[in-house]
C-alpha cells in the first residue's frame, strides 16, 4: 500500500513517461511539433466529459479520447507534414492555441474555469497503458516501418527519392503520437482532479517536447529517461528554491553544448547509411503498399 | 473612428515591425531563431523604465540605454546558445535560447520583483487633432523612433561595408568566408544589432502599453514568429509589412469583434499561409524556408 | 455560538489545552509561488503567515508547543501541486493547508487537499466557484466579488448619478468574465445604460482599440473587468486619450491596488471601487494589530493578503488552544475534522483584517466598504458615510 505522496509521485512520472513516449513516435520521424498540449486537452476533455457528464467508466473515455486524438493528429499532420521543422512548429503551435481558445469559450465544458470531479488514475492502469505502449514501440522499432521512420527523420529528401510514401507514414505515426498523448492527457485530468484550457497551453507543449530532446531521439527509452529526469528534477532540487528556475535554464544551456544528442545516444546522427535505405527500397511496393 | 483605429492599428504594428526585423536578422545570419529575443526586449524595457522612475533621466538616455541593454544580452544569448552549439542538432539552439529566457525572466523577477514597472509618458499633454484624427505625444515618439530605426537599419545594410559583410554572410556563409569576410564576429554583429532592434522594441511597447511586465517575454516572441511567417522568414521587407498588417488587422477585430477573435484569425491567418504559401505572402526565395 | 478575539500578543497561552510540549510542533502546510504574475501577492501572504507563527511562538506557542510553518514553492506551476499536496499531507504530517493566493492554483491544492481530507485556508483566490470542487474542506478568507461588490457599486452609482457607463472586459479570464456580468447586474438595477462594451485578452500590447472605441460613446463611467495590472494599463491609455469619465472597480481590483496604482500612477485619481479590507481600520483589535504589524515588519501599509495569512493562522491557532487538539497521527483526522466543524461556525472572529465570518460556501464575508484613489492610496470609507 502506498501513501498519498508516493502514489503521487509514480502517477506523476507515469504520465510523463507516456507523454514522452507518444511523442517520440513523431520525433523518431524527425517531425517535431510545438503543439502536443493540444492533443493533450483533446484527451483531457473528451474523458472528463465522458466520465463526469455521462458516466462513462474511465477505462472506455480513455480509449475515446485516444481515438478522437488521433482523428485530430491525422487531420493536423495531413495539413501540415510537408513543412520544413520550423513551419510544422509553428502550426502545430498555433493548433494548439486555436483549441485553447475554442476551449475556453465552450460553455458546456465550463469555458476558462474548466471542468472538475474527474478522478480514479491509478498506478495499475498507468503500468498497463505504459506497458502496452512500450510493447508496441518494442516491435515497431525492429520493424520494417521503424527502420523507414529513422530513414525519414536521418534525410526525407532520400528517402521519398527512394520511393517511401513519406506524407503516408508520417501522418500515421503522428496520429498514433496523438492517441497515446490524448490518452495520457485523460489519465492526467483525472490525477490532477480539475482541468483548465490554461493547463494545456506552450509551456506544457515545451515538456513534453523536452522530455525526448533531453532523453534523445534514437532510442525510444531515450524518452523514458528524459521524462523521468525531468519529473523528479523539481522534487531533487527543491532546495534550490528560488533559484530552481535560472538553475533549469542554465542547466539546457550547458546541456545543449555538451550533448546536443540528448542523454541516451550516441551523438553521430547521420548513422543512417544508403546501403540500408537501399535494402528498403526493392520491396517497398509490397510492403507499404503505396509509392 | 475608422480611421482613428487604422492609425491605432498602424502604431500597434510599428512595434511589431522592429520585434521582427530583429528576428529576422538572426534568420538571416544563421538561419536559425533567437527564442530569447522576447526576454531580451523585455529586461531592455523594464530597465528603461526602471531608469526613468526611479533615476529620472529622460527618455532619451533611458531609449539608449535599453538599446545597450538588449545589445549586451543579445550578444550573450548569442555566445551561450549558439556559438558553442552544434549546428548539426536543429532543436538544439531552440532549446538552448528558450532557457536563456527563461533565465533571464527569472533573473528580472527576483532582481526588480513580478510586478509590472509604470512607463512614464513622453510629451506629456502634446496632441495632435487633424480633422477626426488624433495622435498624442507617445504616439508620436513610438511612430517617428520606429520608422527612423527602420531606415537607420536599411542604411546600414545596404550602404557600409559591415551592412554588405551581414548580407553576405546571410546569402552564404562559405562563400562569404572564402572572400575574407570574419564569418563569426559579423553574425556576433547581427545579434548584438537583433538585439538593439530587440531593447527598441520592448521600450516603444512598453510606451504604447503604458508598463512593462517581466512575463511579457514569450508573448513577444510569438507575436513575432507570426509575424515573420507571414511576411517570408528571412524576409526583411516582408516582415515589416506583415507587422503593419497584423497590427491593423488585431486592431479592427478588437474593435468591431471581440479580443478571444484576434488571436483567432491571427492563428488561422498564419496557418492557411503556411500550407497555402509556404515561402510567406511577399517572397519568392524559398531559399531561407528550406534550409531553417 | 462562538466569539472570539484575536491571540496576537496579549494570549495567556492555552487556557483550554493541556501542556503537550513533549509532543513537537503544530505542523502547517504553506504553499507560496516565487515565480509567475502573483510572485509578489504569494511572497507577501507567506510574511503575513510567518509573522503571525513568529509572535505565537515568541509567546510559548499553543498548548505549550510551537507552531511550524512547512513551506512548498509552487514555482506557478499547478502540475507541481499534484505531488507537492500529498507530500505535505503523508511526509510532512500537516495538520491544516494555508493554500496558494492564485485562483489557479488554489482551486488545485484545495481539491487535492480535499481528496486527503486536509482542510485547506486561502487567504486571496477571489474568483467565483474556486472552491467548488473542494467544499467543504476549503475556505477562503476573501469575498467574492458578487456579494461584496454589487451593493457598493449600486450606492456609488446612485451617489454619483451616472447616466450611461462602458465596460471593458478580459474575455480570457473566468474571473474578469464574471466581473463584466456583475456590472451589468449594477448597471441594470441602477438605470444606468451601458453604451458600450469591449474586450480585450491577455496578450494585447496596446489598449488604444478598446479606448478609442469608448470615447466615441463618452460614457459617464468605465467600469473595469480586468485584474490590476491591466486596469491600470486601461486607466492611463483612458487618461492619455483625454477621456475623463469616472473608473470604477470590484473589490479585487482594490485587493491588487498596489498594482494598479504603482501601474496607472496620477491615471489611478479618483477611481471608485468596492472594497472588503481597510489597513487603517480604526476598530480594536484590528487597528493595534496593524500598527503593531507595519512597525514590526517595517510597512507602509499592512495590505490585504498579509492580514488575511495572519488572521488564518491565528484562526487556526485558536481552533487549538481552544479544543486542545493534540494533531497526533492518530488523533489528526478527527483533529482536522473539528477545525472544520470550528470554522464553520466562526461568528465574527476579530483579527488583523477585521471581523472574520465565512458564508455558507466557504468565501469570506466580509464589510461592504468603498474605497477612492487619493494621492496614490485607496481610502476607506464605508458606504453612505
Amino acid at each position: 500500500m502506498m501513501d498519498a505522496y508516493t502514489e503521487a509521485v509514480v502517477i506523476r512520472l507515469g504520465i510523463a513517461i507516456l507523454l514522452a513516449l507518444g511523442y517520440w513516435i513523431t520525433a523518431a520521424t524527425g517531425k517535431f511539433s510545438f503543439g502536443h498540449a493540444a492533443f493533450m486537452s483533446i484527451g483531457a476533455y473528451t474523458a472528463s466529459i465522458l466520465t463526469v457528464k455521462f458516466d462513462w467508466s474511465l477505462e472506455t473515455s480513455m480509449l475515446v479520447s485516444g481515438l478522437t486524438a488521433a482523428v485530430a493528429g491525422a487531420f493536423i499532420g495531413w495539413i501540415a507534414l510537408r513543412l520544413t521543422i520550423l513551419y510544422l512548429a509553428i502550426i502545430t503551435f498555433a493548433f494548439a492555441e486555436i483549441v485553447k481558445i475554442l476551449l475556453d469559450s465552450w460553455d458546456y465544458a465550463g469555458g476558462a474555469s474548466g471542468l472538475f470531479g474527474m478522478r480514479g488514475t491509478t498506478p495499475q492502469l498507468l503500468a498497463i497503458c505504459i506497458g502496452v505502449v512500450i510493447v508496441y514501440l518494442f516491435f515497431l522499432t525492429r520493424s520494417r516501418k521503424g527502420l523507414s521512420y529513422e530513414a525519414i527523420r536521418e534525410d526525407e529528401q532520400a528517402a521519398r527519392a527512394c520511393g517511401l510514401g513519406v506524407t503516408r507514414i508520417s501522418v500515421e505515426a503522428f496520429a498514433v503520437s496523438a492517441a497515446i498523448t490524448g490518452v495520457a492527457g485523460a489519465l492526467s485530468a483525472h490525477e490532477t482532479l480539475i482541468i483548465t484550457p490554461a493547463q494545456f497551453g506552450a509551456p506544457q507543449s515545451l515538456l513534453i517536447i523536452l522530455f525526448v530532446v533531453l532523453g534523445g531521439v534514437q532510442y525510444f527509452w531515450g524518452a523514458i529517461v528524459g521524462a523521468v529526469v525531468l519529473t523528479m528534477l523539481p522534487i531533487w532540487f527543491d532546495f534550490l528554491e528560488e533559484y530552481y528556475q535560472i538553475t533549469y535554464g542554465l542547466l539546457f544551456v550547458a546541456l545543449m553544448i555538451l550533448r546536443p544528442q540528448g542523454i541516451v545516444g550516441s551523438g553521430t546522427e547521420r548513422r543512417f547509411t544508403m546501403r540500408a535505405l537501399a535494402r528498403l527500397s526493392p520491396k517497398r511496393g509490397k510492403a507499404d503498399g503505396d509509392g | 473612428m475608422l480611421i482613428q483605429q487604422l492609425v491605432n492599428g498602424l502604431l500597434l504594428g510599428t512595434t511589431f515591425a522592429l520585434i521582427a526585423l530583429s528576428f529576422n536578422l538572426v534568420v538571416g545570419a544563421l538561419d536559425r531563431l533567437n527564442f530569447a529575443l522576447g526576454e531580451t526586449a523585455m529586461v531592455s524595457a523594464i530597465c528603461g523604465a526602471l531608469f526613468m522612475s526611479q533615476l529620472d533621466i529622460t527618455f532619451v538616455l533611458a531609449f539608449l540605454a535599453a538599446l545597450a541593454i538588449g545589445a549586451v544580452v543579445a550578444g550573450i544569448t548569442f555566445l551561450l546558445s549558439f556559438r558553442f552549439v552544434s549546428a548539426e542538432y536543429h532543436t538544439a539552439p531552440i532549446l538552448s535560447s528558450l532557457g536563456v529566457g527563461l533565465v533571464i525572466t527569472s533573473l528580472v523577477t527576483r532582481v526588480v520583483g513580478s510586478d509590472q514597472r509604470r512607463v512614464p509618458s513622453v510629451l506629456e499633454g502634446v496632441r495632435i487633432e487633424i480633422g477626426p484624427l488624433r495622435i498624442v505625444g507617445d504616439q508620436l515618439i513610438i511612430l517617428s523612433v520606429a520608422a527612423l530605426m527602420t531606415v537607420l537599419l536599411y542604411g546600414f545594410l545596404n550602404r557600409t561595408p559591415w551592412g554588405t559583410a551581414i548580407r553576405g554572410v546571410s546569402d552564404d556563409p562559405d562563400m562569404a568566408g572564402l572572400l575574407g569576410v570574419p564569418v563569426q564576429r559579423v553574425i556576433l554583429l547581427t545579434f548584438v544589432i537583433s538585439g538593439t532592434l530587440a531593447g527598441a522594441s520592448g521600450l516603444l511597447t512598453g510606451l504604447s502599453f503604458h508598463t512593462v511586465s517581466p512575463f511579457t517575454g514569450f508573448e513577444t516572441t510569438l507575436t513575432a514568429l507570426m509575424v515573420i511567417v507571414l511576411g517570408g522568414l528571412g524576409n526583411i521587407t516582408g516582415g515589416v509589412v506583415a507587422a503593419l498588417m497584423i497590427g491593423v488587422i488585431e486592431t479592427l477585430t478588437v474593435a468591431y469583434l471581440s479580443a478571444t477573435y484576434r488571436d483567432l484569425i491571427v492563428f488561422l491567418l498564419v496557418g492557411i499561409t503556411l500550407v497555402a504559401r509556404p515561402q510567406g505572402l511577399f517572397t519568392r526565395n524559398t531559399g531561407v524556408v528550406g534550409r531553417v | 455560538m462562538l466569539f472570539l478575539t484575536a491571540c496576537g500578543g496579549d494570549e495567556e497561552g492555552g487556557d483550554g489545552g493541556d501542556d503537550q510540549s513533549d509532543a513537537g510542533p503544530y505542523r502547517l502546510g504553506l504553499v507560496h509561488s516565487s515565480e509567475g504574475p502573483f510572485a509578489t501577492n504569494s511572497a507577501t501572504m507567506r510574511a503575513g503567515a510567518n509573522y503571525a507563527v513568529d509572535l505565537i511562538n515568541a509567546d510559548g506557542g499553543v498548548n505549550g508547543r510551537d507552531i511550524e510553518l512547512v513551506e512548498v514553492d509552487a514555482r506557478n506551476d499547478p502540475q507541481t501541486l499534484v505531488t507537492a499536496i500529498p507530500q505535505l499531507v503523508s511526509e510532512d504530517e500537516i495538520f491544516a493547508l494555508l493554500a496558494p493566493v492564485d485562483s489557479a492554483g488554489c482551486e488545485i491544492a484545495c481539491a487535492i487537499a480535499a481528496e486527503l481530507e486536509v482542510p485547506a485556508l486561502s487567504a486571496g483566490a477571489g474568483r467565483p466557484g474556486v472552491l467548488e470542487p473542494s467544499r467543504p474542506w476549503s475556505f477562503t478568507m476573501t469575498a467574492p466579488d458578487a456579494s461584496n461588490s454589487i451593493p457598493v457599486l449600486e450606492a456609488i452609482m446612485e451617489q454619483e448619478s451616472a447616466g450611461t457607463a462602458a465596460i471593458i472586459v478580459d474575455e480570457a479570464n473566468a474571473t474578469t468574465q464574471a466581473q463584466g456580468d456583475l456590472y451589468r447586474e449594477v448597471f441594470d438595477g441602477s438605470d444606468v445604460e451601458v453604451v458600450s462594451t469591449v474586450t480585450f485578452a491577455s496578450g494585447d500590447s496596446s489598449f488604444a482599440s478598446q479606448v478609442t472605441s469608448m470615447a466615441a460613446e463618452n460614457p459617464d463611467v468605465i467600469a473595469l473587468a480586468a485584474g490590476p495590472a491591466d486596469a491600470a494599463r486601461i486607466a492611463v491609455e483612458i487618461r492619455s486619450q483625454g477621456l475623463e469619465s469616472l473608473l470604477i472597480g470590484t473589490g479585487s481590483l482594490q485587493a491588487g491596488g498596489t498594482d494598479y496604482i504603482n501601474g496607472a500612477g496620477d491615471a489611478a485619481e479618483g477611481t471608485l471601487t468596492a472594497a472588503q479590507f481597510n489597513p487603517d481600520n480604526p476598530d480594536e483589535p484590528a487597528a493595534s494589530l496593524l500598527a503593531q504589524a507595519e512597525e514590526d515588519n517595517d510597512l507602509d501599509a499592512v495590505s490585504l493578503n498579509f492580514a488575511y495569512a495572519f488572521d488564518i493562522v491565528n484562526l487556526i491557532a485558536t481552533y487549538l488552544t481552544d479544543s486542545g487538539a493534540a494533531a497526533s497521527p492518530d488523533t489528526l483526522e478527527d483533529d482536522r475534522q473539528g477545525l472544520l466543524d470550528f470554522l464553520e461556525d466562526v461568528e465574527a472572529y476579530e483579527g488583523m483584517s477585521g471581523d472574520v465570518t465565512f458564508a455558507e460556501d466557504g468565501t469570506g464575508d466580509r464589510p461592504e466598504l468603498y474605497a477612492v484613489v487619493e494621492n496614490g492610496q485607496f481610502v476607506i470609507s464605508e458606504v453612505g458615510s
